[in-house]
């Protein structure tokens, strides 16, 4: 213990009484955490059921699609609410990069025009990048269903 | 329980208590202080006149992990724009945290970086002033219901908000962009003279409710079996199977096209509607969950400390300690997906759990980590379509939001795919089927039978339909009774029983609360809540205030409502898409809990929010 100036000692008295209490406070505690630990399936250390990880594997093509929801508009053959996979495909076959690019950005950001009077929604939850996979396996494998 | 030890087990596996204990000690010892107080104060002031500016949101950002606790904490402004933050933040916990303010109508001028970030001192305790100013533009920190606000009311808008705000805010940022994309479309095409415009706008709209029959399947958990990819189209848009039909689809399309802004650029004209129910002893602590779970709803449970939460969208359960903020996660043990949807604690501890797939209804015991599960599954064929299963739905819970038993020992339960109330008895095993009230013109997912709780003397299981209807389920006879009919599109939703047997009708559609006296069977009042598109979810009783709490969807606050007084007062959240679904007072704090729940999983804020009202 620190001895101060005797003008501090009483609040260096106070704070030694603080300490006890907590010190006796602390003990008394850590007895009672003992106790849970071993008896309460609450306490520390309770196993929980086994950890059962979703599955982290990206999804990719087709499966992709149906986890971003692009399925709620478009179909492989069908016309839902855009124009079908097989259309894109065959409209953009010969696509050059810059096109590319701009159907990817189209994905994330949305647009209209090109298929009529309906905007297409933008989906900010799709990474630019996932959007210029999926225009990919698009025009890879659209056509060929 | 087994409690008696000996002293050689506090001497094994290494006292971290111990440790702390010790490391309090000499930091008292060194700092001089009995407590480190108010680590974090400051003022907010108008710039125009120098005032301090009351009701202001203040909102402190920290690093997660730790043991803190919860990561956001949120205090308010005091009369003369003081606040501070409670005791227990740590000035360690403020290293590399960032602080903001909110309020509608005001602008944060200074510090001019928003969030400003704490810098790193050695101070102990940390003055922040800020500066603001007022501003007419009020799209910044409006909520969504704000846009509505000069749509006349009709019918057609109370439906319009009943289902469309049933999954998410209505309109949401993506829902203003659409709007954009619409107008700036028809510009593009040149088709901007009143007809064609009106024709881009009625088939856009079209898109979108389609687009949303399609969305719908977004709600089901992990691994679930009700899959679009697994249904041709004509099945996922049709009408038998979708929350809206094809009539409720045109009124909504048709309305979105009237009625929706065309630009959102600029918002005048809008508050909350009612006094603000905040002061300086209020504080709203949000623990960040993963962006990938929708824990939907939480509970508390007798004895137990932690907060429940329902993970639809992982099949399982979260424990959440609010001291330190720790997150566990417990499984449903279920080979196939379930999706806990509703989550109630009972007297003795556990937990109940209806589940959005599969049928189930669960029990889970945390004190011995025990689950069991019963199937209310009849005449399922496999199809992968909405509607296809019963869908257990909500269960009766009493006054105190607490599992509530008939004398014969059922529990209640709305089947909201078949539109059926359900009886379990859980030491039995037996379940029985009933018929709601049946609407003409609209299949059982259409007609959404949705929360349910139980009267007193266990006869009256009350129930509610979203299209406009709330009966007593008599228990005994089987039959429905004292049948109220609102509107079509007035939506009540989840109800609560007061300790005089009053009901409490929140009606989602119409923005207002309904007061029913369920003993003399006879309505009482209709009370207009601040803004009639604030879209309460559900109403919780609070037995210690004897204050009804309204979890609202769509207006970024809580309504506090007295009964006595017959006002409401307003907490506002502090964040956008403060979407709630059901509010629970936990009995030993008197604290608010709940959580956000935007539909899709990933669209909104993930977060347990914790708020110390401060009364």
């Amino acid at each position: 213990m620190v001895r101060k100036l005797t003008g501090e000692k009483q609040m260096w008295q106070q704070r030694f009484s603080t300490c006890k209490a907590i010190i006796l406070v602390a003990l008394g505690l850590l007895y009672a955490e003992a106790s849970l630990a071993q008896t309460s399936p609450e306490g520390v250390g309770q196993k929980r059921l086994a950890d059962r990880p979703t599955a982290e594997e990206k999804p990719v093509g087709a499966q992709f699609l149906v986890k971003a929801g692009c399925v709620a508009c478009h179909g492989m053959d069908e016309v839902r609410i855009g124009p079908s996979y097989r259309s894109i495909a065959e409209q953009y076959t010969d696509a050059d990069a810059d096109t590319l690019e701009w159907l990817a950005q189209k994905i994330v950001f949305g647009g209209v025009g090109k298929w009529g009077v309906v905007p297409m929604v933008a989906n900010p939850h799709v990474q630019i990048e996932e959007a210029r996979e999926s225009i990919s396996w698009i025009l890879k494998n659209a056509k060929e269903q | 329980m087994e409690k008696i030890l000996g002293w050689s087990s506090l001497l094994k596996g290494g006292s971290k208590l111990l440790k702390n204990a010790v490391t309090v000690v000499a930091l008292l010892l060194v700092t001089g202080a009995a407590a480190q107080a108010n680590s974090l104060s400051g003022r907010v002031i108008r710039l125009a006149d120098g005032q301090g500016v009351p009701g202001v949101s203040v909102i402190l950002n920290r690093r997660a992990g730790d043991g803190i606790g919860a990561d956001i904490i949120t205090v308010f402004t005091g009369e003369d724009g003081e606040y501070h933050f409670p005791d227990d933040v740590s000035p360690s916990s403020l290293s590399g945290a960032s602080l903001s303010v909110r309020a509608l109508g005001y602008q944060q001028l200074s510090p001019t970086a928003s969030p400003f970030i704490l810098s790193q001192n050695d101070e102990k305790k940390l003055s922040v002033n800020f500066t603001v100013k007022i501003v007419n533009d009020l799209s910044e920190n409006a909520p969504a219901s704000a846009w509505l606000a000069k749509i006349p009311e009709s019918n057609e808008k109370d439906f319009v908000r009943l289902q469309c705000i049933g999954c998410h805010q209505f309109p949401t940022p993506k829902v203003m962009q659409y709007s954009k994309q619409i107008e700036a479309g028809a510009v593009a095409m040149g088709m901007t003279d009143e007809e064609s415009s009106a024709m881009v706008r009625k088939e856009s709209w079209e898109a979108i409710v389609k687009y949303m029959r399609a969305r719908m399947y977004d709600i089901f958990p992990d691994g679930t079996n009700i899959d679009i990819s697994k249904l041709a189209w004509h099945q996922i848009q049709d009408n038998e199977t979708t929350l809206f039909n094809a009539e409720d689809g045109k009124l909504i399309a048709e309305f979105a096209a009237t009625h929706m802004p065309r630009s959102y650029d600029a918002l005048t004209g809008y508050d909350y509607g009612a006094e603000l129910g905040v002061s300086t002893k209020t504080v709203i602590r949000e623990y960040t969950l993963p962006d990938t779970s929708f824990v939907r709803e939480v509970a508390m449970t007798t004895g137990s400390p932690y907060v429940w939460g329902a993970d639809l969208q992982k099949n399982r359960l979260l424990r959440l300690d609010p001291q330190t903020g720790k997150q566990d996660w417990f499984y449903v043990p279920s080979d196939m997906p379930t999706g806990p949807h509703t989550i109630v604690g009972d007297y003795t501890g556990n937990l109940w759990i209806a589940m959005m797939e599969g049928d189930v209804l669960a029990k889970y015991t945390p004190e011995k980590n025990d689950w069991k599960l019963w199937s209310l599954r009849e005449d399922f064929d496999g199809a992968a379509a909405v509607g296809s299963e019963a869908m257990v739905h909500d269960l009766t819970f009493d006054k105190n939001y607490k599992l509530a038993q008939d004398k014969n020992g059922n529990i209640w339960l709305t089947l909201i795919g078949h539109n059926k109330m359900a009886s379990l008895n859980p030491d039995t095993g037996d379940v029985n089927r009933y018929d709601a009230v049946q609407i003409e013109g609209r299949s059982p997912i259409s007609i959404s039978l949705y929360g349910t709780l139980l009267s007193d003397d266990g006869t009256c299981a009350w129930y509610a339909q979203l299209v406009g209807v709330v009966a007593c389920f008599n228990t005994e006879t089987h039959e429905s009774e004292s049948v109220i009919e609102f509107s079509e599109g007035s939506g009540p939703r989840r109800m609560a029983i007061d300790g005089d047997g009053i009901l409490w009708i929140p009606l989602f559609g119409s923005g207002k609360l309904v007061k029913y006296d369920t003993n003399a069977r006879k309505l009482l009042n209709t009370y207009d809540l601040p803004d009639l598109s604030a879209a309460p979810y559900s109403v919780t009783w609070d037995p210690k205030r004897n204050i009804i709490w309204c979890a609202n969807s769509n207006v970024d606050a809580i309504y506090g409502f007295d009964p006595k007084s017959e006002t409401f007062s307003v907490l506002p959240l502090p964040r956008g898409m403060g979407y709630l679904r059901r509010i629970e007072v936990d009995e030993n704090t008197g604290d608010l809990v709940t959580t956000y729940a935007n539909i899709p999983t990933g669209s909104g804020p993930s977060k347990v929010v914790i708020i110390e009202v401060g009364d």
